[in-house]
């Protein structure tokens, strides 16, 4: 090739096939065809009628999250790859991303995806999070916009209604046509709401995900040594302190501003069974998130065991201020009556053996508590048929004399007691076996 | 190109506009170091101190970020590859500028324009585009630039009675059309055209468009231009330089999609971008064969010659940070590196290792002739050395907490030890970027300092001898 003799038509013909010519052909070939591609997939599903069109506010709410960069370091997308389905859910699809200008997909993860985020935090959640993050999260970098709030957590600002208004949106319509599609069903489980559940059909997930079930129900349970509570108090300070308190006492930084409150974990004698299903799959209709998949946590069955295990060693009797009056003393009469009151006022949520499985519990989000997995202490019980639980459908019983309450109270404590009267290993084991069986044997999805 | 030709390119004084592109260098530096302090210093300091200036909305993380990525490109890069246009444009053409005026205007309009785009992004206004983050209406007053400077650049080429067109005159013009068709893609398309997926489909191709289409070739024009004149011979092949520029041609616009690899994007598409990608080992290779084979027994010229040093400094980048882009374009390194620091090591050693040292060594060879006054040799050394070990510290720093990232997510460990156990790294890294903010001031210190002395014209020729 001699240069020599190359002049400007050479100029023009290198403008024309390289720039203009390449460019445009990278354009037409990796810019438009796929589009076409994109554009039958969302023609021809009818899967794009679950994609609501985003609300004024909603769009508002969008327009923050653009510009304060959140989407800089929260993806959104979940990817068939890696640990993608198990931490954030069900794979993304393009059909999801319908009314989305621009995408919001971005290239880099330094918070966890948001594909799905309202499948995992509800709204109050989400305030006190963006407020400060290190209320809930203590070691978390993302910052902190007070100046979305006026003061408080509790008191959004409009940038922050919209903003999360807008994180409401993630994974509801990929939820919606999930359920409609039949490919994730909806499971009751007592003493803990309704959760999302990939059903299996002929020994096989109908839906792309993973066999989180039989790796948490098939993994033994650890015995309950000194190293596995040393474990677990480590845990709980990382997750668990910020919203239930160093010492348990529902106390933690970001406690007043959740609705329900977290519970009071230091009134209660649980059984480690209990709270290693609450951890499993968080409590719908509270902050509590699941903390075995989920950008919160993601735990494996012996972190659970091991945060259960150390969860029991909170309890403390004198966990209450001492009511008014002094409370009555126990006897069996009054064990009687208390039975004969729950009989009445409580069974209809609660169950008729307190089990959390009353005719109305699956009307209730969140989920009347299981009273059989947990003692609580006397003095909470009297206290909550006081004042009620706000934020759940739990009343206060101020109608009932005190004595009646106190009744209540004692019979409370006995409802754990009941079946076999055994913590051994062995007993726990079956029940979350057959817990894993009642769910359908499912991948445990978010809760909603 | 004859050896003589060489001698005559690196003359020309007489054909460029001083004044003009050392305004434009001194905007570059001034943005470099803006994007330094105002925003990537302050966004490592926030990864250790998340709350450092936490209550102004102006200078959160999310805010800050963008501020750091658009003025590398817009502000650092696009200031000084106007200036090293003015610069290498006339001496290739043998004319002078067609309208300095308008050049002069661009000057102003140009930087106006970052300076606006700066304080819209602080203020919250974003287009939500990745690495196209102006509002649009900036983006559509941007266009007069390019169209300005399309103007300036093609007239030059058209009046021009050279009959040869060397290979940087190539990757310039290309420079000119893709940097405008690319502009007006990314800013069109995605936000208003395309919707969700296709959207990101176009995204991706703008993305890397930037980089490769934008710094890439004007980047590969420069140590075409000042390899020849720094070193006083000829390319090593005419046909290997062309044999680069038309596989960039053809092959960087195809790989854009390789930003969202297992996305929803159609998988025929992720294919080709994964095959065109590892294209590109060849279009690098074949241009950086041909820079070392042009170096061959001239290595020594490094001690002594800093611009050199800058220059062959960004093409051992070049090569490594383009030996690892098509090897982690493969879609079976995704699982492991995507969304991780990793990534962020190697878009630092693209743009700081490769398009900025590149940059620097056209800075150091023309600051001189455009004052008239050799650099200081301490200086120089100095920046020269914080810049470099200051940058290799933070990509192997970035690399190393992006694969431990990459290992704690696969390894399904808790979200929250990814960025616990990263943290001494990020430190580290703000370290880094310490050290190589330094390296700039002291260029900065450098050429204002070179710029202020008043030599008698008689001593300027011993000077210049002295700054090769």
């Amino acid at each position: 090739m001699d240069a020599q003799k190359w002049g400007i038509e050479r100029a023009v013909f290198i403008m024309l096939v390289a720039g203009v010519g390449f460019f445009a052909l990278a354009f037409i070939g990796l810019g438009v065809t796929p589009w076409f591609n994109i554009n039958h997939e969302l023609k021809g599903h009818r899967k794009t009628e679950h994609v609501a069109q985003y609300t004024p506010l909603q769009l508002r709410g969008r327009q923050i999250y653009i510009a304060n960069g959140c989407y800089y370091c929260h993806s959104q997308f979940v990817r068939p790859v890696a640990d993608d389905p198990l931490r954030f859910g069900a794979v993304s699809k393009a059909w999801e991303y319908k009314h989305q200008y621009p995408n919001l997909l971005s290239t880099r993860r330094k918070g966890p995806d948001l594909t799905r985020e309202s499948l995992d935090h509800p709204a109050d959640w989400e305030y006190v999070h963006l407020y400060d993050p290190r209320m809930i999260v203590p070691w978390s970098i993302m910052p902190a916009y007070h100046w979305m709030f006026n003061g408080s957590p509790g008191k959004p600002n409009g940038q922050a209604k919209a903003l999360v208004a807008y994180l409401g949106t993630l994974g509801k319509a990929r939820k919606r046509e999930m359920l409609a599609k039949g490919t994730l069903k909806k499971v009751f489980v007592p003493g803990i709401g309704t959760v999302l559940h990939y059903p299996y059909k002929g020994g096989r997930l109908t839906s792309p995900g993973y066999d989180h079930v039989a790796f948490f129900h098939k993994a033994p349970r650890i015995a309950d040594t000194a190293a596995a509570r040393g474990r677990g108090k480590h845990l709980y300070a990382l997750d668990c302190a910020s919203c239930h308190g160093s010492t348990g006492d529902g106390r933690g930084r970001a406690a007043r501003y959740l609705s329900p409150r977290p519970v009071r974990l230091n009134a209660f004698r649980f059984r480690a069974g209990f709270v290693y299903k609450v951890l499993y799959y968080g409590r719908p209709g509270s902050a509590m998130p699941s903390w075995v998949h989920a950008p919160d946590g993601f735990l494996t069955p012996r972190d659970l065991w091991s945060v259960a295990y150390y969860v029991k060693t909170l309890h403390q009797n004198a966990a209450l201020p001492p009511p008014k009056h002094p409370p009555l003393p126990r006897t069996a009469a009054l064990v009687k009556l208390g039975g004969q009151q729950f009989a009445t006022n409580c069974a209809t949520c609660h169950g008729p053996k307190g089990e959390g499985n009353g005719v109305l519990a699956r009307a209730l989000t969140p989920a009347p508590v299981d009273l059989a997995m947990m003692t609580p202490s006397a003095r909470w019980v009297y206290h909550t048929l006081n004042h009620g639980r706000a934020g759940t459908a739990m009343p206060a019983f101020s109608s009932l004399s005190r004595k009646v309450r106190w009744a209540i109270a004692y019979f409370v404590q006995t409802l754990a007691q009941k079946p076999a009267n055994s913590q051994s290993a062995a007993v726990a084991r079956k029940q979350s076996v057959q817990m894993a069986r009642a769910a359908g044997h499912g991948t445990l999805t978010h809760s909603s | 190109m004859q050896t003589e030709k060489t001698e005559e390119l690196a003359a020309g004084e007489s054909l460029i506009e001083p004044k003009l592109i050392r305004a434009h260098i001194g905007a570059a530096i001034f943005w470099l170091i803006y994007l330094i302090v105002g925003g990537g210093l302050l966004v490592a300091i926030k990864f250790t101190w998340p709350n450092f200036l936490g209550n102004i909305p102006q200078f959160t993380w999310g805010r800050l970020r963008f501020v750091h990525t658009q003025t590398v490109a817009y502000g650092w890069f696009v200031d000084i590859f106007l200036a090293a246009i003015y610069y290498m444009v006339p001496r290739l053409t043998r004319v002078k500028l067609a309208s300095p005026t308008l050049a002069w205007f661009n000057f102003y309009f140009y930087n106006t324009m970052v300076a606006i785009g700066v304080f819209q992004l602080m203020e919250g206004h974003n287009l939500g585009v990745v690495w196209m983050e102006y509002p649009s209406f900036i983006n559509i007053l941007m266009l007069i630039s390019y169209g300005a400077l399309g103007y300036n650049f093609f007239a030059s080429y058209l009046r021009s009675k050279e009959r040869n067109l060397y290979v940087s005159s190539w990757y310039m013009m290309s420079f000119v059309i893709w940097a405008t068709l690319n502009w007006i893609m990314g800013g069109l398309v995605p936000a208003y055209v395309a919707p969700g997926i296709a959207s990101a489909v176009v995204g991706g191709l703008f993305i890397h468009d930037l980089v490769g289409l934008v710094v890439t070739p004007l980047a590969t024009a420069m140590i075409y231009y000042f390899l020849p004149v720094m070193l006083r011979r000829p390319i090593y092949s005419h046909s290997l330089s062309l044999m680069g520029f038309w596989s960039l041609a053809f092959f960087y616009p195809l790989v854009g999609i390789h930003h969202y690899y297992y996305s929803p994007i159609p998988m025929w598409a992720q294919y080709i971008a994964q095959g065109t990608s590892f294209m590109l080992f060849f279009t690098v290779y074949t241009v950086l064969y041909n820079v070392y084979k042009t170096m061959k027994g001239r290595w020594g010229d490094l001690a002594d010659n800093i611009a050199l040093r800058w220059l062959i400094g960004g093409t051992v980048f070049y090569l490594m940070v383009c030996t690892q882009g098509p090897l982690q374009a493969l879609l079976i390194e995704q699982p492991l590196i995507h969304f991780t620091d990793w990534v962020i090591g190697h878009s630092h050693m693209a743009l700081l290792g490769f398009g900025t040292f590149v940059a620097m060594g056209f800075v150091h060879y023309a600051w001189p002739r455009l004052t008239g006054n050799a650099l200081n040799k301490t200086l120089s050394e100095w920046s020269f050395w914080l810049a470099f070990i200051g940058s290799s510290w933070m990509f192997i720093d970035l690399w190393v907490a992006g694969l431990m990232e990459g290992y704690y997510w696969g390894y399904g460990k808790p979200w929250m030890d990814s960025i616990v156990r990263l943290q001494p790294y990020w430190f580290s890294r703000t370290l880094s970027g310490i050290v190589v903010l330094t390296g700039f001031i002291l260029v900065a210190i450098n050429l204002i300092v070179t710029a202020r002395v008043k030599q008698p014209a008689t001593e300027r020729p011993a000077a210049l001898a002295g700054a090769r």
